[in-house]
C-alpha cells in the first residue's frame, strides 16, 4: 500500500496561520500594556495609595462614627499654625528594608535639609483631621500609608526628600501638641510602620518632648492594599530566611558532592 | 482589629456594631473566644511589650498577618495578643440580658466548635456592646504598656486583672 502524500489547499492555511498570529501578538500587547504601567511616576501610585487610605479611614462609618461615639467631634483638614520652630534634621537608611531595620544615614543628599521647619514663616499646616471631646481634650491625626518595604542607601536623594516631607510635617505636628496639656498626636499606619518613619518620630518625641501614639494595621481589616504589605514583607522575610540559611552551608553541601565522589 | 480608641485581637472591625459575618471556622473559633471572654467580662488578652528596635520583624509580621493590635510610641510598640484559652471551660457568660444566658451558652459552644451560629438580635446587641468595651480596654492598656517604661526593658507581658472564672455546663465547651 503505498503511503498518502498529505497536500494542504492554499485557504487551509488561513486558520492556523490566523491562530500564529494571534498567539504572537499576546506578548506585544502584553508588553506594551506593562510598558505603559512602568512608566508611570514613582511617587503617583504610593500617593494614590495613601489617599485611598485616608478615605478609607475618614468614612462616616469608621473614624468619624467612632469620635462620635465617645461624644467628640471631628474636623477633617483643618489649618492649624503652630509655634513656628525648626529642630535638626535626622535622616536614615534602609538598605534591607523592613527586616534590616533604619540606621542613621551618615551622608544624606546634599539638597536634603539640615533643619525642619514647623511652618513656613506666615504659613500653617493641615493634618487629616483634629479630634474635639469634651472637657477639651484635642488628639490631631495623621493618616499614613506608606509602603514599609522601601530600600535605600546613604545619600539617596527621593528618600531624602521624602523624609525631609515627613519630617517636617511631624515636627509641626509634634509642636502644635507640646502647645497644651490636653492635647495628643497620633498616627494611623495602614500596615507597619516603616524603620525610618519609627526613628524620626523617636528622635522628634525626644527633641519635643511628646509622646506620639502610633497605631499599625488601624483599619486595615477592611483595606485590602494593607494585605498586599504583608505579602511582599512575607516573600522578602522568608527570602532572607531561606538565602541565609543556604548562605552558611559549604558548596559541596549546597551543591551536592560530585557524582564521583559519591559513596555507593 | 485596630480601631482609634479600640483594639482587639481576633474580631473583624463590625464585630464592635453587629455580629460579623466569619466565613472560615477558624474565624469563628476566634471570634467566639473574643466573645466567650468578653461576655465573662475577663480579658481575651495579652500585651507584649517590645522595643521596636528589638522587636522581631517575623513577630510584627505575624501580628498584622493575625491582626493583633499594635500600638506603641516612635520607641516601643504593645502587641495585644489572644490569651491563652482557658482549657475546656467556658467562662459563665455573665454579661447578656436576664433569659439569654442558655442561648449564649449555645451560640458560643457553637463558634467554639468551627460551626455557624446566628445569635437572636438581643444577644447579637449584647455581644458587641461586650466586646466594644472589651476593645477599648484592652487599647487603653495597650497604650498605657507601651508607655510604661523608661527604656531598656525590651518585652514583658502584663494580662488585665484576673476575675473569678466560672464552671461551665457540662454540655459547652
Amino acid at each position: 500500500m503505498s503511503p498518502r502524500s498529505a497536500t494542504i489547499a492554499p485557504w487551509g492555511w488561513i486558520v492556523p496561520a490566523t491562530l500564529i498570529l494571534a498567539v504572537a501578538a499576546v506578548p506585544v500587547v502584553l508588553t506594551a500594556s506593562r510598558s505603559k504601567t512602568i512608566s508611570i511616576s514613582k511617587t503617583e501610585r504610593p500617593r494614590a495609595r495613601g489617599i485611598a487610605y485616608e478615605r478609607h479611614v475618614l468614612a462616616p462609618a469608621q473614624l468619624p462614627q467612632t469620635i462620635r461615639s465617645e461624644g467628640g467631634r471631628l474636623k477633617a483638614h483643618p489649618r492649624i499654625r503652630p509655634r513656628a520652630r525648626t529642630v535638626a534634621a535626622a535622616y536614615f537608611q534602609s538598605p534591607k528594608g523592613h527586616g534590616g531595620g533604619a540606621q542613621p544615614d551618615g551622608a544624606p543628599h546634599p539638597a536634603a535639609p539640615a533643619r525642619w521647619q514647623s511652618r513656613p514663616p506666615g504659613g500653617y499646616r493641615v493634618p487629616d483631621a483634629i479630634a474635639t471631646f469634651p472637657g477639651g481634650r484635642q488628639i490631631l491625626i495623621e493618616i499614613k500609608c506608606p509602603s514599609p518595604w522601601l530600600t535605600f542607601g546613604e545619600g539617596s536623594p527621593w528618600s531624602a526628600k521624602m523624609q525631609a516631607a515627613f519630617g517636617a510635617q511631624a515636627t509641626a505636628f509634634l509642636t502644635w501638641g507640646a502647645a497644651g496639656k490636653n492635647r495628643e498626636v497620633r498616627y494611623l499606619f495602614c500596615g507597619l510602620i516603616p524603620p525610618w518613619a519609627a526613628g524620626i518620630i523617636e528622635k522628634l518625641e525626644d527633641e519635643l518632648g511628646v509622646e506620639v501614639d502610633v497605631l499599625e494595621g488601624a483599619y486595615a481589616g477592611t483595606y485590602p492594599p494593607a494585605r498586599a504589605f504583608l505579602s511582599a514583607g512575607m516573600f522578602e522575610a522568608l527570602t532572607a530566611a531561606t538565602l541565609g540559611t543556604l548562605a552558611e552551608l559549604a558548596p559541596e553541601e549546597l551543591l551536592g558532592a560530585p557524582y564521583d565522589q559519591l559513596e555507593d | 482589629m485596630t480601631g482609634f480608641d479600640q483594639a482587639l485581637p481576633g474580631v473583624p472591625e463590625e464585630a464592635l456594631r453587629t455580629f460579623p459575618v466569619l466565613a472560615t471556622p477558624e474565624a469563628r473559633r476566634r471570634y467566639g473566644r473574643a466573645a466567650a471572654f468578653a461576655l465573662a467580662g475577663l480579658p481575651s488578652w495579652e500585651i507584649e511589650v517590645w522595643s521596636r528596635r528589638e522587636c522581631p520583624p517575623l513577630l510584627r509580621m505575624r501580628a498584622l498577618q493575625e491582626d493583633w493590635p499594635m500600638i506603641g510610641t516612635g520607641r516601643r510598640v504593645a502587641i495585644v495578643r489572644p490569651a491563652p484559652w482557658p482549657g475546656d471551660e467556658l467562662p459563665s457568660p455573665v454579661e447578656v440580658p436576664a433569659g439569654f444566658q442558655e442561648e449564649a451558652v449555645r451560640v458560643l459552644g457553637a463558634l467554639l466548635a468551627g460551626e455557624v451560629a446566628q445569635p437572636s438580635v438581643e444577644l447579637a446587641v449584647a455581644l458587641a456592646e461586650a466586646l466594644g468595651r472589651a476593645a477599648r480596654v484592652a487599647f487603653t492598656e495597650a497604650r498605657a504598656a507601651a508607655r510604661s517604661e523608661g527604656g531598656g526593658v525590651s518585652q514583658q507581658r502584663a494580662h488585665g486583672p484576673p476575675r473569678a472564672v466560672a464552671e461551665a455546663p457540662s454540655n459547652s465547651r
